[in-house]
């Protein structure tokens, strides 16, 4: 049947249709970054590799979002291990969800209320004793290792690890565990061998969409970082609208690198799990 | 892409304005030569709480005094913020021989070199009795503001000399806020009106313009409900009843009187400053 072959390409066009936007953002960025006025120039990448500013940033973003993600991961899966059970009702479900209701500028704004040197946590430490005065408090937001961008990352995303994660562990069939239990193994033995393989996909594309996100987005670390050193979307930002036009292939082609490890980081991690589906599909699991 | 020279021709202009007044001939470092006539001005100040400082600096030396005395109590927006930019800029103009070494010199990195070195010393001089210890600077306006609200420093600053008082209306600012400036003197930003090439009714431009220009006009804007703005008119050229006039708009009590922000007045000076100061900062003062 013609029909049957040509089916998927159907169902796929929207989608394609959807992407030919960020793929045309893509290609003009990328571009814009090599263009100079005699041509194709590759010296743009060049000034940035060699830029202390540009390198410091790139490292603090990978670090800052690699943090924030995987603790994201941890407590997500923490959570949901230990409350999947009483999700099921209403309540507790909407507890756990409640931080996504609210957009990142509004829970980055929560994070400085809470956590800067004159926040609510200074003052309750500080009516409680506990701390004299505000030098005692730790410089929580606008830091220079991040804490804060992370501290708001970690509230707003474990919710949706929880969401991502939630439908495995309703779907694994208590038994599993019992045989556990049975062979005489313990909490961690259950980890491992009934949890972790049903989880570890999610887990693997739940981290990268958030690394993906928290690496490239612009308003928290613009509120909640420090002057130096800046996230990557920061740095970009500034370059793109500063006065001088000459700062602009600098933005591009910061952000061209950025996606570019980024499709290395998602290609390298579906060649891997692709692979585990293939054991998994030949009984060697 | 504009009409020509035509302030020369406006009855008000002749009448009321300063024509060689730095503010109204350059336009952020470029010559004006008639082709646009001055509508505005705003003008930067710094912002203070009566009740915890009794008289403000006066200098640059004198703040850095006072940041001795009072550390932790004073810092500036970062230098790719509009108005940390604009701290900069008087500060460079400070440390000039003659701010108008600056304003009427276009940009050349050698030339300025000299005033640069001293205000880079400056900064990383006053680095440490800065809030925070000058470990971070606010990334916005609205960050130092913050601050300064919630007690945590005592100054802040804005390019709008007027700006306090809706700020203050708003619960934002404490109520006994006030505002200063300093040696030698505020940088001021005039914005022009102007006639495009193609404009169909060349003459009906230059009598609305003349009208805009004229010190009725002027008066009317400057009042707070109407927008508060400050006229970049000639305070001497007025005779004594448009003296009085002016004089008697209560813009409120955070705003210096006209007399104090005409004579204090610097203007902008060429636009490449801006970009050059904000990455020299980065590697001067944002990196160490």
């Amino acid at each position: 049947m013609r029909l049957h072959r040509i089916k998927p390409w159907i169902l796929l066009f929207p989608a394609l249709l959807f992407l030919l936007l960020p793929a045309y953002g893509l290609w003009s960025a990328a571009s814009a970054s090599v263009s100079s006025t005699d041509g194709i120039t590759f010296l743009h990448y060049r000034e940035l590799l060699t830029s202390e500013r540009f390198l410091h940033s790139l490292w603090f973003s990978v670090r800052t979002a690699w943090t924030a993600s995987m603790a994201s991961i941890i407590i997500g899966i923490l959570i949901t291990r230990s409350f999947a059970r009483y999700l099921t009702e209403i309540l507790p479900r909407l507890a756990v969800w409640l931080p996504m209701l609210f957009p990142h500028l509004v829970f980055g704004y929560i994070v400085i209320l809470l956590f800067s040197e004159t926040g609510l946590l200074y003052e309750l430490l500080s009516t409680l004793c506990f701390i004299g005065g505000a030098d005692q408090f730790p410089i929580l937001t606008r830091d220079d290792y991040g804490v804060g961008i992370i501290l708001t990352y970690i509230g707003k995303e474990v919710p949706f690890v929880i969401l991502m994660l939630y439908p495995v562990y309703q779907a694994l069939p208590q038994f599993y565990f019992d045989v556990v239990k049975t062979l005489g193994g313990g909490r961690y033995q259950q980890f491992k061998t009934v949890e972790w393989p049903q989880i570890s996909t999610v887990v693997m594309e739940t981290f990268i969409i958030l690394f993906a996100f928290t690496l490239t987005a612009y308003e928290v670390p613009a509120m909640l970082g420090t002057n130096f050193p800046e996230m990557v979307s920061v740095l970009s930002y500034d370059w793109f609208y500063s006065g001088s036009f000459e700062d602009r292939p600098l933005a591009f082609s910061a952000m061209v690198m950025t996606s570019f490890l980024l499709f290395l980081l998602s290609l390298s991690s579906y060649l891997y799990v692709n692979r585990k589906r293939m054991r998994a599909l030949r009984g060697r699991l | 892409m504009l009409a020509g020279s035509f302030t020369g021709k406006l009855p008000s202009f002749n009448e009321y304005y300063d024509e060689t007044d730095p503010a109204i001939t350059t336009d952020f470092g470029t010559e004006v030569e008639g082709l646009e006539a001055p509508w505005g001005q705003v003008q930067f100040v710094f912002h203070y709480d009566e009740e915890k400082i009794d008289t403000p600096p006066a200098t640059f030396d004198e703040l850095k005094q006072w940041l001795q005395e009072n550390p932790q109590q004073f810092t500036y927006p970062a230098a790719d913020e509009f108005t940390g930019n604009a701290f900069l800029r008087q500060l460079l103009y400070a440390k000039a021989d003659q701010p108008s070494d600056i304003y009427n010199q276009a940009f050349e990195e050698k030339k300025v070199s000299g005033p640069a070195n001293d205000m880079w010393d400056y900064l990383n001089d006053i680095q440490p009795d800065l809030w925070r210890s000058g470990e971070h600077y606010p990334n916005s306006l609205e960050e130092l503001d913050q601050l300064y609200r919630q007690g945590e420093v005592a100054m802040t600053m804005g390019y709008n000399e007027a700006r306090a008082e809706s700020l203050i209306e708003d619960g934002v600012f404490p109520e006994s806020t006030k505002s200063f400036v300093m040696e030698p003197g505020s940088l001021g930003n005039t914005h022009f009106l102007s006639i495009p090439f193609n404009s169909p009714d060349k003459s009906g431009a230059l009598v609305a313009i003349n009208d805009m220009l004229s010190p009725e006009a002027q008066l009317e804007k400057q009042k707070p409900g109407v927008w508060g703005e400050s006229s970049p008119i000639s305070f001497e050229k007025l005779n004594d009843a448009q003296k009085e006039q002016f004089e008697s708009v209560d813009r409120g009590s955070s705003v210096l009187d006209e007399e104090k922000l005409e004579n204090t007045f610097m203007p902008e000076g060429d636009l490449e400053y801006v970009d050059w100061l904000e990455d020299e900062w980065i590697n001067e003062i944002a990196q160490n």
